[in-house]
């Protein structure tokens, strides 16, 4: 074959590459599908004792939502956060 | 014949460099390709950017509705044009401060008027909330007619440099103001931010009580003991979305003790370097907020007159963390500046003595 042709042909496979490579990276890095939920962490102000449930409409930290099952002190919400969970 | 034929392509690739050659060094082609190409790419952003402009207003009317405002549209169109701030003269410094803070408490009260106007009388929180979301869609539309500005203003002089510089800074651009429409759900149902770790550690040093009084116009006291030394914990009233006065509640609580005070300590979100992890705890020197510079001076201030220390811890996260529903590693990093603060607590302030804990951000979603 003319070596000009190869040369042609070898710059235009290098093109394609130069284009293709970048988008294959990208879409090797996807990351993996996720799914969210908020929940809050409830805690007694008395004896610390801590759990965590979803979050229900209206909770906000330092909202008062029952006593605890150990101690009777008042049980708050600590705090609320989007937690993930890998899908599938 | 190949070889002849071969040759005749040589000679057509020769005459075709070349004229690819004239063309890339002696004409204005290639930039305006290049215009075409970058203001397409910034046009497409853009209909993304009125996609989240409309998802936003639609949010916000459909909260305001839910609150029982008539004609939400119509409030919401009232706000976003208007109430802008013109900042005051920089070129004579003096009384600068006194200025800014004038001007940004007469906007304030305005926008309290007209959110209370078609409110009516509602919990402090829901105004504060409203008053938020009317906000938010105010910055995105903002950030859509400045980004439009730009493009059109690049079009219409054929700056190709200025297009460029937009179409470069879009996908930032984009993701910013995806955070800003994000926020509004959180905003809207009372869920902690990113920007409320500040707030959220304050709580925590409180013990989650209940604040022993409100000690300036939506900024919270709190009194609490910590092994032996006495903590005045300052934070803005929650659970809507609120920022309060901290430095002006700083200055108030130490006045009120004439300056006897061991140690300041304020405790913000601060914007990451793209290098930090998000979630870092960092401490140093210093009044930790993003103020424009009344609450941040009243900090200093009070603090070099009484030759108190200041401290600052902050959580470090992105604009786009800053400005979604916390994370669990966000709230994990907040767990670590609360035991921060409780060790400079323990380390620095002799026992009896007395410490201010200023959590400074937005209170939204933490009482």
């Amino acid at each position: 074959m003319d070596p000009l042709l190869t040369a042609l042909l070898i710059l235009s496979v290098l093109l394609v590459l130069t284009t293709l490579i970048p988008w294959i990276m990208a879409s090797a890095r996807k990351p993996k599908p996720t799914r969210e939920e908020l929940v809050s962490v409830l805690r007694c102000v008395k004896c610390g004792y801590e759990e965590v449930r979803r979050y229900d409409k209206g909770d906000y930290v330092g909202k008062p939502v029952g006593s605890c099952p150990r101690d009777g002190g008042q049980v708050v919400v600590k705090a609320i956060y989007v937690e993930t969970f890998p899908q599938g | 014949m190949l070889v002849e034929g071969a040759n005749n392509i040589v000679s057509y690739l020769i005459v075709l460099l070349f004229l690819a050659s004239f063309i890339m060094n002696f004409t204005d082609i290639p930039q305006r390709i290049q215009l075409q190409r970058y203001s397409s790419f910034v046009r497409r952003k853009i209909y993304q950017l009125e996609e989240l402009e409309v998802d936003a207003r639609r949010k916000a009317v459909s909260y305001m509705s839910s609150l029982g405002i008539s004609e939400p549209a119509k409030v919401l169109e009232g706000f976003v044009n208007n109430f802008f701030l013109i900042r005051p003269v920089e070129l004579e410094p003096i009384d600068i401060i006194r200025r800014y803070k004038h001007l940004i408490r007469t906007r304030e009260s305005s926008v309290r008027d007209y959110v209370r106007a078609v409110l009516g009388k509602v919990e402090r929180s829901v105004q504060y909330s409203v008053e938020t979301v009317l906000e938010v869609v105010g910055v995105i539309r903002l950030i859509n007619k400045l980004v439009r500005h730009y493009l059109e203003l690049g079009l219409k002089y054929n700056n190709w440099i200025l297009v460029m510089q937009l179409a470069i800074q879009m996908p930032e651009i984009v993701e910013l103001t995806k955070a800003y429409a994000n926020s509004l759900n959180a905003f809207t149902s009372g869920v902690p931010i990113g920007d409320s770790v500040g707030p959220l550690v304050a709580k925590m040093i409180s013990n989650w009580s209940e604040p022993l009084r409100e000690i300036v116009e939506g900024t919270d006291l709190y009194e609490v003991e910590v092994d032996g030394r006495k903590v005045y914990v300052i934070k803005a009233s929650g659970p809507g979305s609120n920022v309060g006065w901290p430095g002006e509640a700083l200055e108030r609580v130490v006045e009120e003790v004439g300056g006897n005070v061991d140690r300041i300590i304020t405790v913000d979100a601060a914007l990451k370097l793209e290098s930090e992890e998000s979630g870092e705890v960092a401490y140093g020197t210093g009044a930790a907020i993003g103020d424009i510079g009344p609450e941040k001076i009243a900090m200093e201030r009070v603090a070099s007159k009484y030759s108190i220390p200041l401290d600052a811890v902050v959580v470090k996260m992105s604009e786009v963390e800053a400005l979604s529903p916390l994370s669990r590693k966000l709230y994990e990093a907040a767990v670590r500046a609360y035991e921060e603060v409780l060790r400079i607590i323990r380390e620095k302030v002799r026992v009896g003595g007395r410490v201010v804990v200023v959590g400074v951000g937005n209170t939204v979603g933490v009482r």
